[in-house]
């Protein structure tokens, strides 16, 4: 693991601020991993909050039930049926809408935000439902309307665990490799120039590596991006068991 | 003396299996009106009926009404335009366990009065000692305001969740065994409180304790398999015959 | 006052319909997914297009997209790894359970949790450096990159999901079920595969099921570990090809538009197997547990 390694001849300030494009160590990679997460997470956690909000308060138990199913069927999905998807998507595009659309960064934060939708739905309605019913009496008792009890008092309640769901939500956006090899992630592309880019991101690099490596030091940047994902999806796995037993603690108490 | 609350023929359940049948019953204000029964006889169901409060579960039905005092009109709360919400700030309620909110003992105030009320931050400030020193539990805790209400002792949180009650101005309090998980000491505390505190306000309380019964209550109304059994005036209660009878009733 | 009262009406009522859209998005994006497949595998429903894709031989340049070798070698993969990681996922849930001493267990649990943040990507690299050179020398055959191969890394794979399954359900017993068999007199290896194991049917019924469509759903060990011949396999050395590491092989070198419909029917395939499995543990969560029948 070296300097080397991660922005190839460019000095670390340089490859950083963007002032130098990298093409040949793993940075641009690291960045392009690190905003897919952020956009997929941004798309998916609003829809799939509200979603398991409706599930859990609002919805006939008859009705939960039934787009429960259809929750764990988008769970079910494959991810290179995702990807292929987004892949489907943007041939139905070229065909009729827009003859020049491509894969790129934003599509591919749309099938990444699909693929973890499901999770962030089933954590939120977990902690929501696991509020135990002295609780979900307070604001009611007090006078509190539906609404101002759910916004005050149940998902603040619910939020630690709604937090780590969403953690692990992110490490699951970013080692996923099916998805992007079919909506634009490509090998060499420098940092992501803007949505509608293709991108570079460490889980697709480490495949393509290992299938194209021509010398070792090739070889050794796979194991770099392998370490690199490893040490982030861990990093993200540690925080959310740490905000889950806190969580415990507190129910415990 | 006009009733402030009047219920009428009124049955109410869950999922079908009914659990109230038939309940007619008038509460009158300046006392302490207590309702006891088995467990499962249906006493919380009916104090809950009072603030629509059972509808929070899921497949409850009624028939019947239930008519209230609100701006000296009878006003039927099931069929009226009353806001649910609204009907509930008006009848305080305080449970079993004491609930308090997992935030500071001033946020436990200031939440509900500004969400329900809208009050600003010094009427809250001003109106929240004042309810803390009406359950006298102002100079335990007005050193730590800001510390988790989490943190008081079981007895201290039930007089919070009292002052939390009284502080929405309600017209009347609705207690479910407020004094259950309560030691003897915390438990009388409690009881002397309420048998100042209806002055004030209308107070109907569910209680397993016929002791406790008798040194509170005006009128006890006992409840067996979702019908009133019986209803006792004080002097009933005190009688030792009729008490006798109310013991084998209830136990 | 009463105006206040009507507006907050208005707001709570936009707030639930808030609620209400972004739970119908998510229900349409999995019809979208359907649809989408659908539209693209239509060319491949008639009978020629039937014939063409069902076939047994997958030689694009000569105008062959017979997918039948890449199903056949999905199933053997995804089938074999199950079948082997289950009972391997049975036996750590009951050394987690009560086989093991205190710590010991603790420990085997906390790395079966941190199994499950390891990117999969990350198993297939380092796997595909070291495994297929290994049965090379071992076996002295082929290549390596075989059925073996994949089957061994996708069982590491899905065991910590098999265990966590298994454990969440078992957990909830051991506070219930252990003091009463300790009262009895039952052992507790009695207690694990005498007692809590079939009650617990139902739910490794579920813990199978979910291994099986992590199996069959995996992409990245099938596409580096299997070395992705369409063919079917003889023995566990030869090569195969997975559906999913088929579509991704297909889409990556832009191809004919006859070998996408064949790349469409494979996801529909997928997609339609593993949604049969959703509605499959859907419908065993749902159903009540019937009387525990320990005779």
């Amino acid at each position: 693991m070296s300097g080397a390694l991660l922005f190839g001849e460019v000095s670390w300030f340089d490859a950083v601020t963007g002032k130098t494009p990298v093409f040949h160590g793993i940075w641009p990679a690291v960045v392009g991993t690190l905003t897919l997460v952020l956009f997929s997470t941004i798309i998916a956690m609003p829809i799939g909050i509200a979603t398991a909000i409706y599930l859990a308060e609002f919805a006939s138990k008859r009705w939960a039930s039934l787009m429960g199913t259809v929750v764990d069927m988008l769970a079910g999905v494959p991810s290179i049926v995702m990807g292929l998807w987004g892949f489907a998507l943007i041939l139905f595009l070229r065909k009729t809408l827009l003859p020049d659309a491509n894969t790129c960064l934003f599509l591919a934060s749309i099938c990444i935000a699909l693929l973890i939708l499901p999770y962030v739905i089933r954590t939120t309605q977990n902690a929501l439902s696991s509020i135990p019913q002295e609780t979900r009496l307070i604001g009611p008792g007090l006078g509190l309307t539906e609404t101002q009890n759910l916004l005050y008092i149940l998902l603040p309640q619910a939020s630690r665990g709604i937090l780590s769901g969403m953690i692990l939500a992110m490490g699951r956006a970013a080692e996923d490799t099916a998805v992007i090899m079919l909506t634009g992630a490509v090998s060499r592309a420098g940092l992501p120039g803007g949505l509608g880019d293709k991108f570079e991101a460490l889980p697709f690099k480490i495949y393509i590596l290992t299938s194209e490596y021509r010398d070792i030091s090739e070889l050794e940047m796979g194991y770099g991006c392998a370490l690199i994902l490893l040490i982030m999806t861990a990093g993200l796995f540690l925080v959310a068991t740490l905000v889950q037993r806190k969580l415990e603690v507190k129910w415990n108490r | 003396m006009e009733p402030v609350i009047k219920i009428n023929g009124f049955s109410a359940g869950f999922s079908g299996r009914k659990i109230l049948d038939n309940i007619n019953l008038e509460i009158f204000p300046g006392e302490i009106t207590v309702i006891v029964g088995h467990s499962g006889s249906g006493k919380t169901t009916l104090l809950r009926s009072m603030n629509r409060l059972n509808e929070c579960f899921p497949e409850y039905y009624f028939s019947g009404e239930i008519l209230m005092n609100i701006g000296n009109e009878m006003v039927d709360i099931y069929r009226n335009s009353i806001e649910p919400s609204e009907l509930r700030r008006r009848m305080g309620m305080v449970f079993q366990t004491p609930n308090v909110l997992p935030v500071s003992i001033r946020k436990n105030f200031a939440l509900p009065m500004s969400l329900t009320r809208g009050s600003k931050k010094n009427e809250i400030e001003e109106k929240m000692k004042k309810a803390l020193k009406d359950v006298l539990l102002f100079d335990e805790v007005k050193d730590r305001l800001n510390d988790s209400a989490a943190k008081l002792s079981g007895g201290q949180q039930q007089r919070l969740c009292l002052a939390r009650a009284i502080v929405l101005e309600p017209d009347a309090l609705l207690l479910d065994e407020p004094t259950a998980s309560l030691d003897f000491k915390a438990s009388k505390r409690i009881e002397d409180l309420l048998m100042q505190l209806k002055r004030k306000y209308t107070i109907v309380a569910v209680s397993h304790r016929l002791g406790q019964t008798r040194r509170i209550a005006e009128r006890c109304v006992v409840v067996r398999e979702g019908k009133i059994a019986a209803i006792l005036d004080k002097s009933q209660l005190m009688e030792a015959d009729s008490f006798k009878k109310l013991v084998e009733e209830v136990f | 006052m009463a105006n206040t009262s009507k507006d907050r009406h208005l707001s709570e009522k936009v707030l639930k319909n808030i609620f209400k859209i972004a739970a119908s998005v998510s229900i349409l994006a999995i019809f979208a997914i359907l649809v989408f497949l659908l539209y693209f595998a239509s060319p491949v429903f008639s009978l020629k297009g039937l014939q063409e894709v069902f076939s047994w031989h997958w030689q694009p340049f000569q105008g062959e997209y017979g997918i039948l070798p890449v199903i056949v070698g999905s199933i053997c993969l995804s089938v074999l790894a199950t079948v082997i990681a289950f009972p391997i996922g049975i036996s750590v849930s009951a050394f987690i359970y009560n086989l093991a001493p205190g710590l010991l267990a603790r420990i085997v649990n906390a790395v079966i949790h941190f199994m499950t943040s390891i990117p999969t990507i990350v198993y297939a690299f380092v796997s595909a450096m070291v495994l297929p050179s290994l049965i090379r020398d071992f076996f002295k055959y082929g290549s390596g990159f075989s059925l073996l191969a994949a089957t061994i890394m996708l069982v590491i794979l899905i065991l910590p999901t098999i265990v966590l399954l298994i454990n969440a359900t078992w957990i909830g017993y051991r506070k219930s079920i252990s003091l009463t068999c300790a009262a009895l007199g039952i052992i507790p290896e009695q207690e694990v595969f005498g007692v809590v194991l079939p009650i617990s049917r139902k739910n490794l019924k579920i813990a199978f099921v979910l291994g099986f469509a992590r199996a069959a759903g995996d992409t990245m060990i099938a596409l580096m570990l299997t070395g992705n011949a369409p063919q079917v396999p003889h023995t566990v050395l030869d090569s195969i090809r997975a559906l999913t590491a088929h579509i991704a092989l297909v889409v990556a070198v832009d191809s004919t538009s006859a070998a996408y419909h064949s790349v469409f029917a494979c996801g529909l395939i997928l997609l339609l197997t593993t949604a049969l499995m959703s509605i499959g543990v859907g419908y065993l969560n749902q159903r009540q547990d019937k009387g525990v029948d320990i005779a």
